[in-house]
This record gives structure tokens, sequence and C-alpha cells, in this order.
């Protein structure tokens, strides 16, 4: 399938198969909402035998956010496109701390009520499980 | 440096020994009416979010009998916290008027934030659902003088192990200690999954678990049983909850004769009244317990033993 060349922008590749749209949602506060993007569904891949992907045209990914999306979905990569290459290529590590980033699904958890910033133990990488450092709760997140 | 009472894990079993030995002085001193003067000038805050009898009042014993003075506030009506105050706030604030303080909140992890903006000593009188560190301390205590030593024992854990905040810490330090534990629980009510990976990474204790106290009872040498925590559920889900597990004199009938039965207290209905005459019913007891064991634990973290 042919479809435009990202002259400048972001690539967010390797999101496992029905991921595009979930990872879409996330990335919607930090889009402006006049960026242009591509959700790529079902992409054959080597790896992964089905991928998502998506495109975004003048808008660039930071580091927080590289490393939420990458507790969502591990192996992803994010490709920074200026003047049509790429000259960037991440492959967000999972830290073994997390700050900030995502909220604690635990609604009693007072990093909710009170809005202190949240952190976390990773316990694992694959599959990711986060240990909230104020409640001990431990999650998946989604 | 300050040193915070906020997780069973911040004392090691070797710290934990250390404040049992203190307490056995401390109780000594009140069974021989000694007056104490290891806090004078000292004050204890006891900041209380939530309903309290023993936690609060047994802190405060602790304070008047280590010489020291309290003040604080037993609900939050008629405190900034009203108002819409911060914890964090209150934390600053109090911890300047104080020279240690004891908190309970409804929240989970709100001990830990207090820590974070005290520069005084902060004691988990209890976060939500999540920990109640000083009860355990004292629940190990109550087990050891009675058992004279964690070796070989086994320990029922039983009631609502889902929101009891009790049963966790103290599974922690009895798995810290080598002591095998069974729990039980009724269908929804279990050990949350964290306690129970903490148990299985960390200590390599995998405890048996069901549905029914009946199945252990009659095996174990203490039996720990809990309320269920009102509080944290739907009135629909504590109705459904209420009686689905009751010790009676009649199942302890067939339980060791030497066996224990401890609760934290307060008892609703979770175990009869035709206990309470059972000489191995120690719930009060373990209750008088938490006067020389926070006696103990105030004075190590204000460094006047």
């Amino acid at each position: 399938m042919k479809t435009q060349m990202l002259v400048n922008g972001t690539v967010i590749d390797h999101l496992p198969e029905g991921m595009g749209l979930h990872c879409l949602e996330i990335l919607k506060k930090h889009l402006q909402g006049n960026e242009t993007l591509i959700v790529f569904i079902n992409v054959p891949s080597s790896q992964q035998q089905k991928k998502d992907m998506i495109k975004i045209q003048d808008f660039y990914l930071d580091e927080a956010t590289s490393t939420y999306l990458s507790l969502l979905a591990p192996h992803i990569t994010i490709n920074i496109i200026k003047d049509s290459q790429v000259v960037k290529k991440i492959n967000p590590e999972i830290p073994f701390e997390i700050k900030g980033t995502i909220a604690c699904v635990n609604s009693r958890c007072i990093s909710n009520t009170e809005g202190y910033t949240p952190e976390y133990d990773v316990q694992s990488k694959e599959p990711v499980i986060l240990k909230c450092k104020y409640c001990e709760f431990e999650f998946t997140p989604g | 440096m300050k040193k915070d009472l906020v997780n069973i894990k911040d004392l090691s079993n070797e710290e934990i020994m250390k404040l049992f030995v203190a307490a056995d002085e401390m109780n000594h001193a009140i069974q021989n009416k000694q007056k104490l003067d290891l806090c004078k000038g000292k004050i204890l805050a006891t900041l209380f979010y939530e309903a309290s009898t023993r936690t609060r009042l047994s802190f405060e014993s602790a304070m008047f009998r280590l010489g020291g003075s309290v003040l604080g506030f037993s609900s939050t009506e008629g405190s900034s916290v009203s108002k819409g105050e911060s914890l964090a706030d209150t934390i600053r604030t109090v911890a300047s008027y104080s020279d240690v303080i004891a908190i309970r909140h409804p929240n989970e992890g709100s001990a830990r934030v207090a820590s974070q903006f005290s520069n005084v000593p902060i004691i988990n009188g209890g976060d939500g659902g999540h920990q109640h560190p000083t009860q355990t301390l004292l629940d190990l205590y109550t087990i050891l003088k009675e058992k004279g030593s964690f070796a070989n024992l086994s320990v029922l854990i039983s009631g609502d192990l889902k929101f009891g905040r009790t049963t966790h810490s103290l599974a922690i330090s009895l798995a810290r200690f080598g002591v095998k534990m069974c729990f039980a629980s009724p269908p929804g009510l279990e050990m949350p999954d964290y306690i129970m990976r903490t148990l299985s990474s960390e200590f390599q204790v995998v405890p048996k678990v069901a549905n029914n106290i009946r199945d252990f009872i009659n095996d174990v040498d203490v039996i720990y049983v809990t309320r269920v925590q009102r509080e944290r559920l739907g009135e629909m889900e504590y109705l459904k909850y209420r009686d689905a597990y009751v010790v009676s004199e009649e199942m302890l009938r067939s339980a060791k004769k030497d066996a224990i039965v401890l609760h934290p207290l307060p008892r609703v209905n979770e175990i009869a009244r035709d206990v309470d005459k059972d000489p191995r019913a120690l719930y009060f007891k373990q209750a008088y317990n938490g006067v020389p064991v926070r006696m103990a634990l105030i004075a190590t973290l204000l460094g006047v033993i």
C-alpha cells in the first residue's frame, strides 16, 4: 500500500496489531489538532506478522510520551523524520522506575485523590507490571 | 536522619526484635506503676482522618506513659482538612508543632506522602486498605509472648483479606520470620495479588488458601480473625459478606488446646461472644500490648532509648 512520504514528523512503528487506534487516543492530548496523520492497521510485518503504525506530520514525540507508549507496547520504534530523512531512531527502553506519565489505577491511592506525582517501580518488563510506590498496587498499563 | 514507620518493611527483623525487648521494659514499667520521663518535653501529634478507638488511644496512652504530651484531631470536622487543606500542607504545619506524628488516613499511600513532607518521624496508623504496621508489631509481639518463638508456628489469617490492612503487613512480616501461613476468606475478599506475589517472589512463601475457616482451624497455632471492612465496601456488598464467617466456641472445640485466637478489633460478629471466656481468646490482651509496643516505637523513633 503506497502512502504519502513523511517530510517532517514522527513515525511510531511496530505497534502490536490493534494498538494503533488506542495509541492515537493517548496521543490526542499531545496533538494540536491540526496535524496530518495516518494510522496504519494490520500492516504485514516480518517481525510481528501484523503490526500497526502511525505517521504524524510536523509533530515530534517527547521522551516522556515515548516511555509511556513503550509501557503499552514494549517493542515500538519511534523514528523522527526531518527533510525526509530519519534523523533519530528511538527504541524506548522501559526504565526500572517511572515518575509521572501514568495515573495509578487504584482509585483509593493518595496520588489520585490529592494529585501527587505518581511513581512506580517496574516489577516486570514483559509483560509490563508497575508497582505504585505509594499504595503498592500492581497493574499492567493499558 | 529521621526514621519513619510507613511500611512494616521499614523495620528489619533485628530492629523489630530490639523493639520487643524495649516493649518488655515498658510493660514492666506499666505493671509496676513506674513513672517514666523518657519523652518529657516531647509532643506526639495524632492526626486521625478516620475513626479509631484502640490505635489512637493507645498511641496517646503510650506518649503520656512516656512523660510526653499529645495534640491532634480524631476526625476531620473542626480542622482545616474540612476546608479542603491538602495532606502535605497539614503535615508541614503539624510537623512544626510536634516531635513525632501518628497518622491514620483513608487513602492508600497517605503515610508515605506524609513522610515526604515532614521533618519529624511519621508513624503510619493505617492508610486505607494498604498497611497498619504498628498493629502488626503488636500482633507479632503478642504471638511471640504467647508462643515463645516464631519457629515451627502455623498461623491462620482469616476474614476480609482484601481490605483488611492489618492482614497485609502481618502476612509480609510473618513470612520474613519464616512462619507457615494459611489464608481463609469469603470469595471476593481474598488476599490481594500483589501481596501473594510479594510472598512468593521475595520470601518463597506460598500459603494455602481456602474460603472456609474450618479447613484450617484445627491445625494451626494462631487463629487470626478480622472483620469485614464495611467502610471500604458498598452497603449491598457489606450485607453479602456480613455473616459469611463466624468463629464460634463450637468451632474451637476441635482446635488445638494451646492455640490462640487474635483479632485486631473492633470485633463485629465474626467472633461469637461465647468465645470471649475461652482462655485461648487473647484479643483484649493483644489490644493492651499496643501500649508497651507503641511506647517502645515512639521512644525509638525519638532517639530517647
